[in-house]
């Protein structure tokens, strides 16, 4: 099946310091695919070149980039798509919706805009996606200013602005960042379900595994602006073939079951540090000689793909 | 909001001492003035007796405050029955003169400050997009020229380029040709009257008698609400709202305007609350050079003449103003942003 996202070979930089060397992803049309690694790893940044929304020194460039077959590299293209053919959904929900209007009112303005909707018909279009996203008394969220409403409900509304238009594909950057977590769980199992209701595609950004176990259909594991390991949900739970990616599960894991994770030495480089062929090798407790000077080999195997001179072959690795 | 009018009252009377205070403490003496060079020194002492320039000072405030009841005798009068007493130049009641005067000031001050928000809040927020480019750095022209212009050169410039070289607009001769009848209304200002009463002809020449002096006061309240809309600006273009209102499709004017200008107007709008404040007090030298018949050409000619009176209604009204004027910024706001509830 074709890929509805495809990214090959991005690369950003800030001022100068690369952000993203190379990441190929591509999310197939009607599945969810997580994005993991830890802050720094190009996560976010890889969702807002999608969107053209990247920092205003940022520069991008893309090998290729195309969604539903159409060319995503002009600029125009990527711009037009948000909101329309993309969905955004943010972290932070409670900064991200304008403090001023009242959220109804941000919501219809949104339908308004996408969808040439005129005012009846979207305030009644608006009150429905308030009751699509799970929201029971959608006309008193509907009159509150955001200050006026939970974090989570801010949540909700926020995804149903990014469901306003419609759209193919809905991108979540950390969406539960900065919520409860008794809600945390509550606000993706939400994104999950609006998204297959939908038939639409889903860009999961986090750094919880656990959350992606529950939700996602594919993988793709980030680290140091690229993608290092991406496979099916199952398969990278059942033995990363990426040491780091290994590692991540096996923190996930044992957090999980109550053990005490080991933890992963050393620290994520920051952008401009020298890096190794494989910027893992410093951490890694599996990197030999090679895997400091020569760029590691594309791994394809037992549904997943990882980039990796010595891949976990055995399973999850245990502590 | 009651209990805010409520602290107004010490706030004014202190204003009140105060203006009486320093006004007596003048030089001059309007006895003098009010009789002329000519007069002879005793009929000078019998307008000092009749204007009750002997008191005390003590009991002239409270003459001032309270009327004749103070002295003991009959007769009304004083601040507190909202008489402001009888101007010794002119020998009008002193509300009477301001009032004919202040629609004058409050049609020229509410046109300037228009004319430097409608140029200074689109053009701050286009200078925040548009940072380090050629636009920011013309703003930053015009700031720096705001500032160093004083506003009664700016109107004479404006009068020769205008009035004498172009010949486009009208000369420095007040807020009609001379003769025209004036238009009736309940405001006072003849745009607004003129407007109302459907005269458009009278319109007209009350708009191109108001352009140059509209110009002038507000010309140097530019610079400042440009440049705090143009960085507050900057600080809302970083915010989590813009990037999801961004993501979400907003783009253009309708951001910019809407979205952003909205976030970004809380401190335009105290700028722009003390500097009308500011130009009611300061719009003394824009009127002398238009003529233009208002308040602080009335200050001003009670200043030299030291109309005691007058110059005490004067220092009140100003006080009167800024107050006035720092309600309903503390209204807009609420308006604005609904985080700010009036207590």
């Amino acid at each position: 099946m074709s890929a509805l996202l495809e990214v090959r070979g991005l690369e950003v930089s800030i001022a100068g310091l690369p952000i993203l060397r190379g990441v190929d992803m591509e999310v197939k049309p009607g599945e969810i695919l997580g994005v993991v690694g830890e802050t720094g790893a190009g996560k976010s940044m890889t969702a807002r070149s999608v969107l053209d929304l990247l920092p205003a020194k940022a520069t991008a460039s893309f090998a290729t980039c195309t969604f539903a077959g159409q060319d995503f590299i002009p600029p125009k293209a990527r711009q037009e798509a948000r909101g329309h053919r993309i969905g955004f959904v943010p972290q932070r929900p409670r900064g991200s919706l304008n403090p001023v209007f009242r959220v109804g009112n941000q919501l219809s303005a949104t339908l308004r805009r996408l969808r040439d909707m005129g005012r009846r018909e979207a305030r009644g279009e608006a009150l429905d996606l308030l009751r699509s996203v799970r929201i029971t008394d959608p006309e008193r969220v509907y009159r509150s200013f955001p200050h006026e409403l939970s974090g989570g409900m801010c949540q909700r509304v926020c995804i149903a602005i990014a469901l306003a238009g419609e759209p193919e594909l809905i991108i979540a950057d950390e969406p539960t960042t900065g919520l409860d977590v008794t809600i945390q769980a509550e606000i993706l199992r939400l994104l999950g379900e609006v998204i297959s209701e939908r038939n639409a595609a889903g860009m999961l950004i986090t750094h919880d595994l656990g959350v992606v176990a529950d939700v996602c259909d594919r993988v793709a594991v980030m680290y140091a602006g690229r993608v290092v390991n991406v496979g099916a949900t199952a398969e990278i739970y059942r033995g990363a073939l990426h040491p780091y990616a290994n590692r991540l599960v096996s923190i996930a894991t044992s957090l999980d079951s109550g053990g005490t994770p080991r933890e992963v030495p050393g620290r994520v480089p920051n952008p401009g540090d020298h890096l190794a062929a494989c910027a893992f090798a410093p951490r890694c407790f599996r990197a030999g000689p090679g895997c400091f000077d020569r760029e590691p080999p594309l791994v394809n195997q037992s549904g997943q793909v990882a980039f990796c001179h010595h891949p976990v072959t055995a399973g999850v690795v245990p502590r | 909001m009651t209990r805010r009018l409520a602290a107004l009252i010490p706030i004014l009377l202190g204003v009140t001492l105060l203006a009486f205070v320093v006004s007596h403490a003048l030089p001059g003496d309007p006895a003098r003035q009010y009789a002329g060079i000519n007069a002879s020194e005793a009929q000078v002492e019998a307008i000092r007796e009749r204007l009750g320039l002997n008191e005390s000072l003590p009991v002239q405030y409270c003459v001032y405050m309270i009327g004749q009841t103070c002295l003991g005798e009959p007769g009304g009068g004083g601040l507190i029955r909202g008489d402001l007493g009888e101007s010794i130049r002119t020998g009008f009641s002193v509300a009477q003169d301001v009032g004919a005067r202040l629609p004058a000031t409050i049609e020229m001050v509410a046109a300037g400050m228009l004319f430097a928000l409608v140029v200074a809040l689109p053009l701050g927020v286009w200078a925040a997009v548009r940072k380090g480019k050629l636009l920011d750095k013309f703003c930053r022209f015009i700031s720096t020229l705001g500032v160093a212009v004083p506003d009664f050169w700016l109107a004479m410039i404006l009068l020769l380029i205008f009035f004498i070289v172009l010949e486009w607009l009208p000369g420095p001769v007040g807020r009609l040709p001379i003769g025209a009848t004036t238009p009736d209304g309940p405001t006072g200002l003849y745009v607004i009257d003129s407007l109302v009463s459907g005269d458009w002809e009278t319109f007209r020449t009350a708009v191109k008698h108001l352009l140059l002096p509209m110009v002038a006061i507000g010309f140097p309240a530019v610079a400042p609400i440009l440049r705090l809309t143009r960085n507050a600006t900057l600080s809302v273009l970083n915010s989590d709202y813009i990037a999801f209102g961004r993501a979400a499709g907003l783009r253009g004017a309708p951001l910019y305007l809407k979205y952003v200008l909205r976030n970004a107007l809380p401190g335009a709008v105290t700028m722009a609350g003390l500097i009308a404040g500011y130009m009611i007090g300061g719009a003394v030298l824009v009127e002398r050079v238009f003529s233009w018949p208002g308040v602080g050409l009335y200050g001003y000619n009670s200043l030299i003449n030291t109309d005691y009176p007058a110059i005490q209604a004067y220092v009140l009204l100003s006080a009167v103003t800024y107050t006035v004027v720092f309600l309903a910024v503390d209204l807009v706001q609420s308006l604005i942003d609904p985080r700010v509830r009036l207590k």
